[in-house]
């Protein structure tokens, strides 16, 4: 299984400024419709809170808060558990946790329960609803699915986080969540949230439901004429957009291959037609790449 | 995605422990014994037999979407995977240990060196380990019997792997600190936890009770 490099392209985009749940609802939503516009069907958008672990490690003092932290981000889910019972953290809430770190779907069934959370817990999962309501409201192009258990492996989140996942990848095709400390850090205090593409993953994602690149634009060669012709027909045609490779090529990558004599600078043969040179620019580079189409 | 739930094993020590394990919780595991076939199907499960540190690797690509390896293993490997259940068997140590009776020496020593020589196996647990507590040494990788290493004057200290420590007596070392106790774990890819939560958190769930249950 792909997706494990240890450096890509990304695509991204960042909201900086707003901080309410309508920034948050606008960032997850453009994510499903960037995937969605690259043809990506299959993924879904995995919506978690930075705020449902923070609850139950107010509750947790010292170094353990820091370890528990560390752990639940290295995605030691035993480790994290073990750390903050033996911290003294009340065996009803260490069940909480491990229930909360367990619960992917519907969020009725903590927002019902949500009164019994630590405070800053209960506050997680009420921007949750809310995000629900809007994403709902607003209608997602990809299923959402509400993970309590989402840990960012980066520590600087500070709300609803998020990724994007897809069948047959083993790591997410995007991340992303609020991070309205992280620019107060760098001289500017602005909330913030937004997400990345790690756009080899999209590829990978793609290619896994059967899609390849389609390029129907063809490629021309050019045969016959003399150097210089040759040289001039290729310029004119590559200066309207056209694929042009002199002599034969040995691998067109799929491409249709149209074959071209040269008669002069300007003029062409085409299928036993001879052509100015002007007209078959026009004719080729109005050939329409479908990959404009595409979503 | 499959729809059979691949789950990686690592073979070796741990296997017997976690065929009884997969069993109690209602898993079919007859296919897994008795023959040489590495990739095993049985009833909405798949068995992936694999070298223990494989284990950590083919889940944290997501070529398996759960395993089943020791937790020695996966603070060695350092791959991102999720550690789900506490399985309670195989249960190791990694320790420093250091020649009986050594301990005041090798420190006056580090005082006047700045650095220790410690060897090992495992070099990524021991070097967080020493990064951790503050103290300089030199890391000299072996591939086995790393008792030896201080009795050989190849190194002051050593960290290794340990069960009984009877290895560690026999060779005339002490444990100087214990790292991190280890047992096996049940694993999930990150993707696939998430994917698969019901299935996978379900499974986890008998796992745990199953482990909660024994002496």
């Amino acid at each position: 299984m792909r997706g494990s490099e240890r450096e890509y392209d990304q695509a991204g985009v960042e909201l900086i400024g707003p901080s309410d749940r309508v920034a948050d609802a606008e960032v997850v939503a453009l994510l499903a419709d960037a995937l969605r516009a690259c043809g990506l069907a299959t993924a879904e958008i995995d919506v978690g809170h930075a705020g449902v672990l923070d609850g139950f490690l107010d509750e947790v003092t010292g170094v353990a808060r820091d370890d528990a932290r560390d752990r639940a981000r290295a995605g030691d889910l035993v480790s994290l558990l073990e750390i903050v019972r033996a911290a003294g953290l009340a065996p009803a809430r260490v069940g909480q946790l491990r229930d909360a770190f367990r619960h992917r779907g519907p969020l009725a069934p903590f927002a019902e329960g949500r009164d019994q959370l630590p405070p800053r817990s209960a506050s997680a999962v009420g921007e949750l609803l809310e995000l629900a309501e809007l994403l709902e409201a607003a209608g997602v192009s990809l299923p959402v699915r509400y993970d309590l258990g989402l840990v960012a492996p980066l520590g600087y989140y500070t709300g609803i986080t998020f990724q994007a996942i897809a069948p047959g990848l083993g790591s997410a095709i995007a991340s992303g969540g609020r991070y309205d400390g992280l620019l107060a850090r760098f001289g500017t205090d602005r909330a913030a949230t937004g997400f990345g593409i790690a756009v080899p993953h999209l590829h990978q994602a793609l290619v896994a439901t059967g899609q390849v690149a389609i390029d129907d634009a063809p490629l021309v060669t050019l045969e016959g004429g003399t150097p210089s012709h040759t040289l001039r027909v290729a310029a004119a045609l590559r200066g309207a957009g056209v694929s042009v490779a002199i002599g034969a090529v040995a691998e067109s990558a799929g491409r249709p291959v149209v074959a071209l004599r040269v008669i002069d600078g300007t003029r062409v043969e085409r299928d036993g037609l001879v052509t100015p040179v002007a007209d078959i620019a026009a004719d080729l580079a109005s050939v329409p790449d479908r990959r404009e189409d595409r979503g | 995605m499959r729809g059979a739930l691949r789950i990686a094993l690592a073979q070796g020590v741990i296997l017997p422990d976690t065929l009884k394990a997969l069993a109690a919780v209602g898993l079919p595991v007859d296919g897994l014994t008795g023959h040489r076939r590495l990739l095993v199907r049985a009833d909405g499960i798949e068995y992936v037999l694999a070298r223990p540190q494989d284990v950590a690797t083919y889940v944290a690509h997501g070529a398996a979407e759960l395993g089943i390896v020791g937790r020695d293993v996966l603070l060695e490997s350092d791959e991102d995977v999720i550690e789900l259940v506490d399985l309670g068997y195989g249960v190791c140590r990694f320790v420093v240990a250091a020649p009986a009776g050594s301990l005041d020496r090798s420190l006056e020593a580090y005082q006047h060196l700045g650095s220790l020589e410690v060897a090992t196996k495992y070099p990524r647990v021991a070097e967080r380990h020493f990064q951790r507590r503050g103290i300089q040494v030199e890391l000299i990788k072996l591939s086995g019997a790393v008792e030896l290493a201080p009795q050989v004057g190849l190194s002051d200290w050593i960290v290794d792997l340990v069960s009984t420590g009877r290895t560690l007596r026999e060779n005339g070392l002490e444990v100087v600190e214990e790292i991190a106790t280890c047992s096996a774990r049940l694993i999930a890819n990150r993707v696939a936890y998430a994917r698969e939560r019901q299935r996978i958190a379900e499974l986890a769930d008998r796992l745990e009770a199953w482990a909660g249950s024994r002496p």
